[in-house]
């Protein structure tokens, strides 16, 4: 259904000229508002000159896989991530563990663990799925890769992966 | 040195050097001004990185320089069954009357040495047809745009080829019929006596309807944006939809040089070309004045663009029709009256 | 000076030539804007330069526009060739070219053809507009002024005509 707003313009109106100066006045008047806003405080962060410093904890960037506090994986290859994960970007291959852990009781442990960060959509559902907190998503947001094959990080890597806010 | 270049064959060289350089100079500026100002107009940034050397920034200004560098070496495709001569000669046919146009303008005070009279305009203003000079080449920049449109073998190209040229030819007519009334109040065709006749107040004062209209016009003339149906980059299409690398990148030179032409026509028809109270008293100066008056005409252009939205096309005409025309021709029956009975 | 008239008078005729023997009505018309624009060369060289540039604001700059608007709405298509036989074509070229020869004779007679140079001296680029205005002002004031009142007539004539309802 077409509206149809019954605008009355007056003589002043008409002649159009009064309300393209009180435009051309808003615009140069935002103009000289940025021209002397010194850069550190416009709307615009310039990337890699600065960075964005306060990106929430529940941002969801670079997976990690937390591990416990003497150095065993969290993971114990359930494919619970892997399965809910709709892009299909984690590989897992688990191996079975002959030596039961007293302290950490699990029977497997992930042999390769893959993510190919170039299909990864960064939608956290894994970090649903995982039984035991094992993989997070961090809020490192810088994710470059010169090749596909680097893309596709390991167990190693992702340990390495700091937690929130540094450390 | 000054004195090799007093000989009038060497100072016209001199001339034609100078403004054609500055002239181009002029139109990379003003593509970054263009795309810098809108950055600020709407609270952005704007391109500010590319960099001398790896280093030195510059507030961008290395843009316009890696634009020509990007748009020179881009492959250049002819479209399937296009007219091959007539697509080629098109861009060349408005980019040559864009840069010829502003030979005529006068950008200094005209001086005097060893009994010789310098003028500071390329055209020798005795040859006493300035501003027809510059609207008969204005009028040739517009095949440039139908060609273009007809030759590529595209209907949106065609379409929007029609609808340039539609509205470069209406608002010819009210540019030229305020035009008219500052030919009258300086009683010559010369753009040097235009400007002397501006001594002491300046013609945006008394014609202050022609100079809206002469303004209003320009804008239309050189296709910018409240009246953009040339290139219409926003949704519609336009005549150079087909062009790409050195050809497109003539059919915008020409759109900023005929951006500076309107400047300057602007500045010496009604805001008194190098006339400016201290300024004036040396040549130096009133080329300084010139200058400075063109650069705000153009930065208007800029400024304009980033406030208005584009008319619809039937707007366009009405205003170019029913509005312009009359309101020009008021202005000059006025400006008539006064010089036959009043002055 | 004498170098630049070969020059311009070539272009014209070759453009003007080329306007009958293209088979495009574009091409025909693009054609014609070189003819004009080349005429108006010739009149620089003649020291005229207003009706130089009277000559590319109204012929090259309105009225060959509306040309190629009409030619460009109407059709794109090629001409086809035409069926005539050689001897017509043989017969109606040589006519033209003793007709061509004919009006230059009688011209040549009745002494309306300056010299080239005699044409050059008579405006002087000084005050070419003054010179017209003064003619058109004060000699022929009134034939001027009917010739406006046609023009004017034919228009209204001719918006009445094509007007369906008014």
């Amino acid at each position: 259904m077409a509206l149809k707003k019954d605008v009355r313009l007056n003589w002043w109106d008409k002649i159009y000229l009064p309300a393209v100066f009180k435009g051309m006045y808003i615009t140069i008047s935002h103009f000289f508002k940025t021209l002397f806003t010194p850069p550190s405080k416009r709307y615009t962060i310039e990337y890699p000159d600065r960075k964005k410093e306060d990106i929430p904890e529940w941002y969801r960037g670079l997976h990690r896989l937390n591990t416990y506090p003497d150095g065993t994986l969290k993971c114990v290859a359930c494919y619970c991530c892997a399965t809910a994960c709709p892009a299909d970007a984690i590989y897992i291959e688990p191996e079975d563990l002959e030596d039961f852990d007293k302290d950490h009781p699990k029977e497997k442990a992930p042999k390769v663990f893959q993510i190919d960060l170039h299909r990864c959509i960064y939608c956290g559902f894994c970090e649903e799925a995982c039984p035991k907190d094992a993989i997070v998503l961090t809020n490192h947001y810088e994710i470059v890769h010169t090749s596909r094959e680097a893309g596709i990080i390991g167990i190693e890597d992702l340990i390495k992966t700091k937690r929130e806010g540094g450390e | 040195m000054m004195e090799g270049l007093l000989n009038p064959q060497t100072f016209m060289v001199f001339k034609v050097v100078v403004v054609f350089v500055a002239v181009l100079t002029l139109v990379a500026l003003a593509t970054w001004a263009e795309r810098r100002g809108a950055a600020f107009i709407q609270d952005r940034v704007g391109p500010n990185r590319v960099a001398l050397f790896g280093k030195i920034r510059i507030f961008g200004l290395g843009q316009p320089l890696a634009d020509g560098l990007k748009l020179f070496f881009k492959e250049d495709v002819l479209p399937l069954n296009v007219d091959r001569v007539l697509y080629t000669i098109a861009p060349v046919i408005s980019f040559i009357p864009a840069t010829m146009t502003f030979a005529a303008i006068p950008f200094g005070k005209p001086f005097v040495k060893n009994g010789i009279q310098y003028f500071l305009s390329i055209l020798p203003p005795d040859t006493n047809i300035g501003v027809l000079y510059i609207f008969a080449l204005a009028g040739m920049g517009v095949y440039g745009i139908i060609i273009g449109g007809w030759a590529s073998n595209n209907k949106w190209s065609i379409l929007g080829a029609m609808r340039a040229s539609a509205q470069v030819i209406s608002y010819e007519l009210a540019m030229t019929l305020a035009v008219v009334g500052v030919v009258i109040s300086a009683g010559s065709l010369r753009l040097d006596r235009i400007i002397e006749a501006q001594n002491g107040l300046w013609n945006i004062v008394p014609q202050f309807i022609g100079a809206i209209v002469f303004f209003v016009s320009m804008f239309a003339e050189t296709n910018r944006l409240p009246f953009d149906f040339a290139e219409g980059e926003s949704e519609i299409i336009g005549y150079h939809t087909e062009y790409m690398s050195m050809k497109f990148s003539m059919f915008f030179l020409a759109e900023y040089a005929n951006m500076i032409t309107a400047s300057g026509l602007f500045v010496t028809l009604y805001l008194g070309g190098w006339h400016f109270p201290i300024l004036d008293s040396t040549v130096i100066g009133s080329v300084v004045a010139f200058v400075i008056k063109l650069l705000f005409v153009l930065w208007c252009f800029i400024w304009v663009r980033w406030t208005l939205p584009r008319f619809r096309y039937d707007q366009l005409m009405r205003l170019g029709w029913k509005v312009m025309l009359p309101l020009s021709l008021i202005n000059l029956v006025i400006v008539a009256l006064f010089y036959a009975y009043g002055g | 000076m004498q170098l630049a008239f070969y020059i311009l008078s070539f272009i014209a005729v070759f453009a003007a030539v080329m306007v009958v023997l293209s088979d495009r009505p574009i091409v025909s018309g693009l054609f014609l804007l070189l003819c004009f624009t080349a005429i108006s060369g010739l009149y620089i060289t003649l020291s005229a330069p207003f009706i130089a540039a009277m000559q590319l604001v109204v012929y090259s700059g309105a009225i060959i526009v509306l040309f190629l608007f009409v030619l460009m709405l109407l059709n794109q298509h090629r001409e086809s060739p035409s069926k005539r036989n050689r001897f017509v074509t043989f017969v109606s070229v040589l006519g033209g070219v003793l007709i061509g020869v004919f009006i230059y004779l009688t011209m040549l007679k009745s002494k309306i053809l300056l010299s080239y140079t005699k044409m050059s001296a008579v405006g002087g680029m000084k005050n070419n507009v003054e010179t017209i205005a003064g003619v058109m002002f004060k000699k022929y004031f009134i034939p001027f002024e009917l010739i406006s009142i046609l023009l004017l007539a034919a228009m209204v004539a001719a918006v009445f005509l094509s007007k369906k309802r008014v």
